[in-house]
């Protein structure tokens, strides 16, 4: 790889960064961070992140960014308020602020560099590449990390989404869906009925292959949620709601956090401890074929419709709420 | 190689805490809590990297790279995203009181 | 002897189902849900205190998926963890309670089942945080807590819960980042993320790195325990959200933050290696603390702002005692985290139902409370006075190991200024009391309304007379010196878990 493409790839990184923060128009700045989402996404493919960067790509620059906009189309109905100090520059405003970061980036660099001499990975990574496919007969190093050497961080990680699912819905609960947007025109509308089903049956290769290729629960999720979004902006919001009610979608997240648990008990039923894997009741099966790597199938699809689920009423609850509440405002 | 990643990182980490710490704009204050998190994130990965390693899918191609710092990476975009979505969600329900995304509008309670 | 080591799994493993399983009671059999939020909430505490009591005879651990220290995630718990579970037990338990009898008092609202679920996901995370061996896992567990608590700060929707709910989450996520960087650095240095395998590779990582990872340590996890300078958000978000919230943050959840300060410094950050000390830096930040809350405290005219201020001071004690970096102090420490938190959750619960009583939040409403509800009145008496730190009541004892602490090492100054806050403590609790007993009835004093979750609030202000218990039965006390010297020697630590190990 490149140190060349590299650095100018960081170089970029950082420019829109900074365009981000210091562009007045808001709308510009999310763009421009979902810019700089995708360069990060690049920046870890080239780094032999795969897994990563398809989850980079598709939940830090495409839902998050969808997030924003959201959030911006809800609470831009007022003019910006009064005293925003436009003329004065940002360095005039706050050099407080600025002198705090820039001490902050001075201790961070010094404490980062006694690390720049020659990387020599340690012998636990080393484990992880070279006993994966007979311990846990996974071909993804990463898959098999998060869903068997590690499956309790997962296990914590889908809690977290499921929390926050949980608290925005209680946040913005009294909303309801109002029959409202009529979506785009019927073009996009026929285009967006012929795609859907290579964006789900995508979605449903990379999770189900997540532990052969790059790809997985969340990634696979996440795709699910990205149609629904998309299905959302094409057909309107009425669409998607009307088909897929809030409560069908909190029974499969739950459903998927109950099973990621069931399959955890069963290790221990088997004697192996919480979430075991061979050396529970699975079997690792032909290496490379679907059905390999025991749990991790199914750990994948519980993983899966637990963030594709919880992501999708993330954004279904923040749409949701607008509409009524809009009588109630304060005038 | 490792030199111009630490680099990037720490200016992208101090700049996304000059947003939260400056900006008056909530959603800037979000801006920054993303690129604080996009910071570390890049700070993973490029440790992760060994020069010519091939990514930690079997079977590998000479050398691999550190799998372990993207397990952790992945979980933490998950739990950023999180995070945010939730920052929204407060900012959405203020912003029915306030009819207002500014910082200093939401900062009545002192003392 | 397998089965103890599994309360500690259960107790994160079943709060957890418990609330996902609210959520399909929720759509398909409403009527249950009450059901089972009492039926969970008992057994939670049930396994956590089984948790506590099986850790506090000695070392727990317990490897998930049967990987090894290296490869996966281990549960440890130690009697460090043991004292803090039990915290976790009866104060989990309380603020379950009180939110549920308050709901079920105002009503049921269609929303507020969810409030129980993030009480049992909070519940689940601080057991997590108090039994996790692995570092990473503890981030973890640190951004569940954290999304359950910025939830439930901002739950009751008014325009104050939500703007302290959004600055909780400002800098509650800086300070997540800060730990994650952290971790970041310690696993750059170490290759490893147990604390057990970390802390006997951590005298090979560079001293630059290490210092700077210990200063987002501490900064990172002070943030999330309200330790000065970065503290702000603490008054705001425990006065703002609804009572029982306010328990379980202020009594529980940042005794969750001072035991990984505790377990990560002592364990990862070695004196000698870090470059600088990290138990004065502690004191330093402790004395801050104690000075900025008893001071600020006393000008606040809302009463649980005023509690959450006080807050702030007494999580300068704690800071304190382990700044004295001998097992005394870290056994003063000890004693103080359980006075306060079963003080400071009935004091907030005590404070919730006179507000209720009187329909605002001022204290100054409170005229003549304490005579028309004598036992609970007395009640309230005997945790003020238990807080302000009186001789005969728990509260005293803890800080007194830890003045005896610092005379030990020879910090005269502090000694003298934790005596002193106990000094400015009186002028911001005596003032109260004095209202709350005053013969005098104001005009605008509401008719008298029941006392909300009275027996609880009376059971809870007996706790400080039994936690003097502690300085007097020999066993207990020595139970705690016990636990301060595991703490302050990382090496019986290291030995146990990776002993237990070897199969």
């Amino acid at each position: 790889m490149s140190e060349h493409l590299l650095a100018f790839l960081y170089f970029f990184i950082l420019l829109t960064a900074f365009v981000a923060i210091f562009l007045d128009d808001l709308l510009s700045s999310f763009i421009s961070l979902s810019v700089t989402g995708v360069l990060m996404a690049t920046v870890f493919a080239l780094l032999r992140a795969p897994d990563v960067a398809l989850t980079q790509a598709i939940i830090n620059s495409g839902l998050v960014t969808s997030l924003f906009l959201v959030a911006y189309s809800r609470t831009q109905r007022t003019p910006p308020p009064a005293g925003e100090c436009v003329e004065c520059p940002f360095w005039l405003r706050w050099p407080g602020a600025a002198l705090v970061s820039a001490l902050f980036a001075a201790v961070l660099f010094r404490g980062l560099y006694v690390f720049s001499g020659e990387r020599i990975p340690g012998s636990t990574s080393a484990h992880y590449l070279s006993q994966t496919l007979e311990e846990t007969g996974a071909l993804n190093v990463v898959a098999a990390i998060l869903l068997d050497y590690r499956a309790f961080d997962t296990l914590g990680e889908t809690t977290v989404i499921f929390t926050a699912v949980f608290g925005i819905s209680l946040l913005l609960s009294g909303g309801k869906y109002v029959h409202s947007g009529h979506g785009l025109s019927f073009i996009v509308k026929r285009g967006m009925a012929l795609l859907t089903p290579f964006i789900l049956l995508y979605a449903a290769s990379i999770l189900f292959l997540g532990h052969l290729t790059p790809g997985g629960g969340f990634q696979g999720g996440s795709v699910f949620a990205t149609a629904a979004i998309l299905i959302c902006v094409v057909y309107g919001t009425n669409f998607e709601a009307a088909r897929i009610s809030p409560k069908s979608k909190e029974t499969f997240e739950a459903g998927g956090a109950v099973l990621f648990v069931f399959i955890g008990l069963l290790g221990i039923a088997w004697g192996g401890g919480f979430l075991a894997n061979l050396s529970g009741p699975f079997s690792a099966g032909t290496p490379g074929s679907l059905f390999s790597g025991g749990n991790m199938l199914l750990l994948n699809l519980a993983v899966g419709m637990k963030v594709g689920a919880g992501l999708s009423s993330i954004f279904y609850t923040m749409i949701k709420i607008l509409e009524l509440e809009d009588d109630s405002w304060p005038s | 190689m490792a030199v111009m990643s630490f680099i990037t990182v720490s200016l992208l980490f101090a700049l996304g805490l000059f947003t939260v710490l400056s900006q008056r704009n909530v959603f800037k204050t979000v801006i920054g809590l993303t690129l604080m998190e996009s910071a570390v994130l890049l700070l993973l990965i490029s440790w992760a990297y060994i020069p010519g390693g091939s990514a930690p899918i079997l079977p590998l191609q000479g050398k691999g790279v550190d799998p372990l710092p993207h397990s952790f990476t992945l979980t933490a975009i998950v739990i950023g995203a999180c995070d945010i979505a939730l920052a929204f969600a407060f900012i959405m329900k203020l912003h029915r009181f306030e009819r207002s995304v500014n910082v200093d509008d939401f900062r009545r309670l002192k003392g | 002897m397998i089965f103890p080591n599994y309360w500690m799994l259960f107790a994160i493993l079943f709060p957890m189902t418990a609330a996902f399983i609210l959520q399909l009671l929720h759509h398909f059999a409403p009527s249950k849900t009450g059901g089972w939020i009492l039926l969970s909430c008992g057994i939670t505490s049930l396994l956590t205190f089984g948790a506590a009591v099986s850790a506090s005879s000695g070392v727990r651990v317990l490897r998930l998926g049967g990987w090894g220290a290296d490869l996966g995630v281990l549960l440890v718990s130690d009697p460090l963890s043991a004292v803090f579970l039990f915290i976790s037990a009866f104060g989990g338990a309380a603020a379950v309670w009180t939110t549920f009898t308050n709901i079920s008092k105002s009503g049921p609202s269609a929303e507020q089942w969810r409030l129980c679920g993030l009480f049992f996901i909070l519940w689940a995370s601080l057991n997590g945080i108090l039994t996790t061996g692995d570092l990473f896992n503890l981030f973890i567990f640190y951004e569940i807590l954290a999304v359950a608590a910025y939830v439930l700060t901002g739950a009751s929707k008014t325009r104050e819960a939500l703007e302290a709910g959004l600055k909780y989450l400002v800098l509650g996520t800086v300070g997540a980042l800060l730990i994650l960087l952290a971790t970041s650095m310690l696993y750059m240095g170490g290759g490893i993320l147990n604390f057990a395998l970390l802390s006997s590779v951590v005298g090979g990582i560079p001293r630059g790195a290490l210092a700077v990872a210990a200063g987002f340590t501490i900064a990172g996890l002070g943030l999330k325990m309200g330790m000065v300078p970065f503290h702000f958000w603490l008054p705001d978000a425990h006065s703002s959200a609804s009572t029982g919230v306010s328990m379980l943050l202020s009594g529980v959840v940042v005794k969750a933050s001072f035991y990984s300060l505790l377990r990560v410094t002592t364990l990862l950050f070695p004196a000698e290696q870090a470059g600088f000390s990290i138990p004065d830096t502690l004191l330093v930040l402790g004395l801050l603390s104690l000075f900025t809350g008893h001071i600020s405290a006393q000008r606040q005219t809302s009463i649980k702002r005023m509690l959450a201020w006080s807050t702030v001071a007494h999580m300068g004690y704690l800071l304190i005692g382990i700044g004295c970096a001998s097992p005394l102090g870290v056994a003063g420490a000890l004693l103080h985290s359980f006075n306060h938190a079963a003080a400071k959750s009935a004091l907030f619960l005590g404070a919730g139902s006179f507000s209720t009583l009187s329909g605002s939040k001022e204290w100054r409403s409170f005229t003549g409370f304490g005579r028309r509800f004598p036992r609970e009145g007395a009640a309230f008496l005997l945790l003020a006075a238990s807080i302000i730190g009186l001789p005969p009541l728990g509260g005293f004892w803890g800080k007194w190991m830890i003045v005896l602490a610092a005379m030990e090492k020879g910090r005269w100054m502090t000694a003298v200024a934790v005596e002193l806050g106990t000094a400015l403590s009186c002028v911001y609790y005596v003032p109260v009391l004095l209202r709350l007993f005053s013969p005098r009835r104001s005009e605008d004093t509401p008719a008298a309304g029941a006392f909300h979750s009275g027996m609880l609030f009376i059971a809870l202000g007996m706790t400080p007379l039994l936690l003097a218990l502690f300085y007097f039965v020999p066993s207990l006390y020595e139970y705690l010196i016990a636990a301060g010297e595991w703490v302050v020697s990382p090496a019986l630590y290291r030995d146990a878990v990776l002993g237990s190990m070897i199969p």
